[in-house]
């Protein structure tokens, strides 16, 4: 249980320093627009671990999305985003749920519940944190299509990282 | 009590993730500009939504009043534009309205026929709008044709697309004169005659009204040429010109009266 709340502080420290240090500086866009940002601070919530209490989850979610907007200079937009998250959380747990169950202390990685069903479980969340983000960003649906192009963008590139980071650092 | 607590312990999570979005979009719309500006100007959406919606309704009530206005002013403009080019001129005091050579009206067509040999345009204004027998009709596009005959309220118009229908023309930057004549029954074409065989022209040239007549005023565009062909034997070449107007399409004409008619036509008799 220590181990588990120290290992999640240090991964704490690590994305939040990885999205802003690294992440934040690449900004990749053509004909006039930024179409890809990387985002990596959802795998904070993606690796809590099963039996995390939903409203520490989403009191969590707060917390690192206030620091990375902070960083940011954008109060409340990544903040919002990463709470929809955590929110949709048990929803996307409970539908990709296996046949004989959760174990109750396990952690979402690779490592527990193989790529495949990782792969499902990040794509779906990221992708919903990403489209939150830009919709809060442009705040209208009037600039529909500029929402779905960034969306589409920086989920493919973003889940890249995130998966890479799951495999790299392989967090037990 | 009790209940209420139940309640909060079951929904606490929505609860939670309710208030901390609310938070959030707090923060967003308060620290951040652009999507401040995107909050206050989306509740007025719907407002303006509303307004313009009655806007348009209200134009489309008077739609027929607007539009009659509109063929007024553009008639105003063709005419100065017709005028303009006759009397280029930097004396302010020659722009008196006794010099304008042309006048102009406004009308619709109110029947048409465009597939018989002898195509007839009616148009709802008359003698009472200063209609006269022998006037131009032209769209905002190109010619149309000639008044035939006119009464009070109507007048009848042979368009460029009847048999007896003649108008001089020119190609457009190289000064050859031409008759335009039709043939049945394609109305999208028509001919041009007695262009000389050593005449150096090309597909793709504009044909323009060449002033010659007192009907139209010169400059006035009339079609392109299409096809050029030269039978053995003869001088002229034989010219299938595409014209500009879809004249089974048109609905709102110009009728152009040149105020120095008779004065020409005295001159030249």
């Amino acid at each position: 249980m220590n181990t588990n709340i120290t290992n999640n502080i240090r991964r704490f420290f690590i994305i939040v320093l990885i999205q802003v240090l690294i992440l934040k500086q690449i900004n990749i866009g053509w004909g006039g627009y930024h179409y890809i940002q990387l985002f990596i601070y959802p795998v904070f919530i993606l690796l809590m671990p099963l039996k995390t209490k939903r409203f520490v989850l989403l009191l969590l979610a707060f917390f690192v999305g206030i620091i990375i907007d902070m960083f940011y200079d954008s109060p409340g937009l990544h903040t919002s985003a990463l709470v929809f998250l955590a929110y949709i959380r048990r929803y996307v747990l409970k539908f990709l749920e296996p046949v004989e169950g959760y174990n109750i202390d396990a952690t979402p990685t690779i490592k527990t519940f193989g790529l495949d069903w990782f792969l499902i479980y990040s794509t779906v969340l990221v992708f919903f944190n990403i489209l939150w983000y830009f919709s809060m960003e442009a705040f209208s649906f009037q600039y529909i299509s500029d929402i779905m192009l960034k969306t589409i963008f920086s989920f493919i590139f973003s889940e890249i990282i995130i998966l890479l980071y799951v495999a790299i650092l392989n967090p037990k | 009590m009790r209940n209420f607590l139940l309640f909060l312990s079951k929904y606490n999570a929505i609860l939670l993730f309710v208030i901390l979005e609310v938070i959030s979009f707090f923060l967003i719309v308060n620290y951040n500009n652009r999507q401040k500006e995107i909050f206050l100007y989306s509740s007025n959406l719907l407002v303006g939504k509303i307004n313009q919606k009655r806007t348009e309704l209200s134009n489309y009530l008077d739609l027929e009043e607007q539009n009659n206005k509109l063929k007024s002013e553009n008639a105003l403009i063709f005419q100065n534009y017709f005028n303009s080019r006759y009397y280029k001129t930097d004396n302010p005091e020659i722009k008196d309205s006794s010099l304008n050579d042309f006048k102009i009206v406004s009308a619709s067509i109110c029947n048409k026929s465009v597939t018989h040999r002898n195509n007839r345009y009616t148009l709802d204004k008359g003698t009472n709008s200063g209609i006269k027998k022998g006037m131009g009709v032209i769209s905002a596009k190109g010619i149309v044709g000639v008044v035939r005959k006119a009464n009070e309220e109507f007048s009848s118009v042979i368009p460029l697309i009847n048999t007896i229908s003649r108008t001089s023309v020119m190609v457009k930057g190289k000064g050859y004169f031409g008759i335009l004549k039709w043939q049945p029954y394609d109305y999208k074409k028509s001919m041009l005659e007695e262009i000389p065989k050593h005449a150096n022209i090309s597909r793709g040239d504009t044909l323009i009204t060449s002033g010659f007549s007192t009907v139209f005023p010169k400059g006035i565009v009339v079609g392109t040429i299409d096809e050029i062909e030269l039978n053995r034997g003869s001088n002229y070449y034989d010219i299938t010109v595409n014209l500009i107007n879809d004249l089974a399409l048109i609905d709102n004409v110009y009728i152009i009266e040149n105020t120095k008619k008779e004065l020409k036509k005295e001159v030249e008799e």
